[in-house]
């Protein structure tokens, strides 16, 4: 055998032998986490007056249990006051009112504003809009540019006449790069010309992929501004609560998440395996028939069997 | 750091030229695998994991410039993700004869690469003040990906010895990476935050086998 021929054979060998030790053996450690489910005690709620009386009878359950704390509902021009709404505030639940984009494409803002802010007293924290260049769940689309216009005249018209308001900015994209990428560009159009202590920064978070993108941006861009995860989730119920253990540390560590909003606690009751359905992601089924069917995710946090 | 970078490259270079106007040359190289193990507490936070290394190292058969090498590697962390943990390393050594066919090595490296989130971290705190920990990634490039790369320089020792084709490795590493440390905290209801930045030593134990050709 040739000295160079040796040297061909052991490169080759040894690039084999790496390969082959990618194994489990050699995967990193990770500290494990046995002190219990590692919840953020928020959940999205569709307001819809059909699950009206589900939700009474499930949201103090999960009070009881300390595993509800808040809930984030939509605010929809169309609709007037909503009952829902005012019957969750009721049971003590804070709430963040999603302005959506009806109210923020519309010209005279402030008077929208005004109007909501009226409807809703007991409301102190807002976001303003959500994936607002989505078209899967906005009527009426924004681009980023125009978006930013308008969570300025939001932002201005709060400081100036309601300061104890607490706004929170559109919840971006949260599978791929999408929403990191659209989160920069709102701090190239001047977010950060709006104070860190009245303006906190929310993002929906659902893949590892989107993680990446949005920590990047957070750690150099958005030092300073509080974090909040206003979606995730698993449209697996079967994997919903291994998603909360493995993923929720994930937000906090990477992203500094102080709070993370569970999507969502009724999305309608569609068979999950239909193409576009949001049902996976329930807590709770069977709303329209019951008796209600729980999510295994919903059974740990209540404490309940069936 | 890229002037450090720079120097490393030029002095391998000319290294590899003089090296290449010698008869009888007796270098060698050495392909190593490596097992590094890191352990240690960073901000209040306590880490523990293992990577892999693969380099190729050239040995010259007489030192140059009091150096007795150079060394191009790669390092994987986190074995089960694709996304981040790839560092590419270029770097000197010197061999140093000890007796009983033993050697030691300090070496010097510069390592630049798309760094896993390991060493990101938040630690919550009851008055709900909290501290987020992260490596400064200092590098751009490149720049079209933006993905939040580093270049951090690499100091390490190992006590070695040849058994035929045969190299068996042992010793420490230190990454020298800058540390960014935010604070957040409401005092008298305002949201305050506070921001500080530091180098740390990362220290692993490696063990390395390698083969000589």
């Amino acid at each position: 055998m040739t000295k160079m021929t040796r040297r061909y054979s052991l490169v080759l060998l040894l690039g084999a032998l790496f390969v082959g030790c990618n194994s489990r053996f050699f995967s990193p450690t990770a500290p494990s986490d046995t002190s219990g489910l590692p919840w953020s005690p928020y959940i999205g709620i569709h307001a819809s007056g059909e699950a009206h009386g589900a939700y009474q009878a499930v949201i103090p359950v999960l009070m009881d249990r300390g595993n509800m704390v808040g809930a984030r509902v939509g605010l929809t021009a169309s609709e007037g006051i909503n009952g829902t709404i005012k019957m969750i505030g009721s049971l003590g639940i804070e709430l963040v009112g999603i302005i959506d984009n009806e109210y923020l494409l519309d010209p005279n803002i402030e008077a929208r504003i005004d109007e909501i802010y009226a409807t809703y007293p007991e409301i102190t924290y807002f976001q303003v809009g959500n994936e607002v260049t989505n078209p899967n769940i906005n009527s009426a689309t924004m681009s980023v540019v125009r978006y930013m216009i308008a969570l300025r005249r939001v932002y201005d018209h709060t400081q100036r006449f309601y300061s104890h308001k607490m706004l929170i900015s559109q919840s971006t994209f949260g599978s791929g790069r999408i929403g990191g990428l659209e989160l920069e560009e709102m701090v190239n159009l001047g977010l950060r010309e709006m104070s860190s202590g009245k303006l906190i920064v929310g993002i929906n978070v659902y893949t590892l992929e989107a993680v990446l993108e949005y920590s990047r941006v957070i750690r150099e861009h958005l030092s300073g501004y509080r974090i909040w995860v206003m979606e995730t989730g698993n449209s697996d119920p079967s994997q919903q609560v291994q998603f909360v253990q493995n993923f929720y540390p994930q937000l906090r560590t990477s992203l500094r998440a102080e709070r993370i909003y569970w999507y969502v606690m009724w999305a309608g009751d569609d068979d999950i395996h239909m193409p576009g359905s949001e049902s996976g992601f329930n807590l709770i089924s069977n709303v329209l028939s019951p008796p209600l069917v729980y999510s295994p995710l919903f059974k740990e946090l209540a404490g309940v069997e069936e | 750091m890229r002037r450090l970078f720079c120097a490393l490259a030029v002095l391998i270079l000319g290294c590899a030229d003089v090296s290449a106007q010698e008869s009888n040359d007796n270098s060698f190289y050495t392909i190593n695998g490596s097992f590094y193990h890191s352990e240690g507490v960073l901000e209040g936070e306590s880490y523990s994991f293992n990577h892999l290394g693969l380099d190729l190292e050239k040995n010259w058969d007489r030192n140059k410039f009091g150096l007795s090498g150079w060394s191009l590697g790669y390092r994987k962390e986190e074995l089960n993700k694709k996304h981040f943990g790839h560092f590419v390393n270029l770097g000197v050594f010197r061999r140093i004869g000890v007796g009983a066919g033993f050697y030691v090595k300090p070496g010097i490296k510069i390592e630049w690469g798309l760094p896993s989130d390991r060493f990101d971290h938040t630690v919550f705190h009851e008055d709900g003040s909290y501290t987020y920990v992260y490596l400064l990634r200092n590098s751009n490039l490149p720049s079209e990906i933006n993905r939040g790369f580093f270049f951090w320089p690499v100091l390490d020792v190992k006590v070695g010895k040849t058994v035929s084709i045969f190299v068996f490795e042992a010793g420490l590493r230190g990454g020298y990476p800058e540390v960014v440390v935010e604070k957040y905290y409401i005092s008298e209801d305002e949201f305050l935050f506070e921001i500080d930045k530091d180098r740390v030593l990362i220290p692993s134990a490696v063990v390395t086998v390698g083969l000589k050709f």
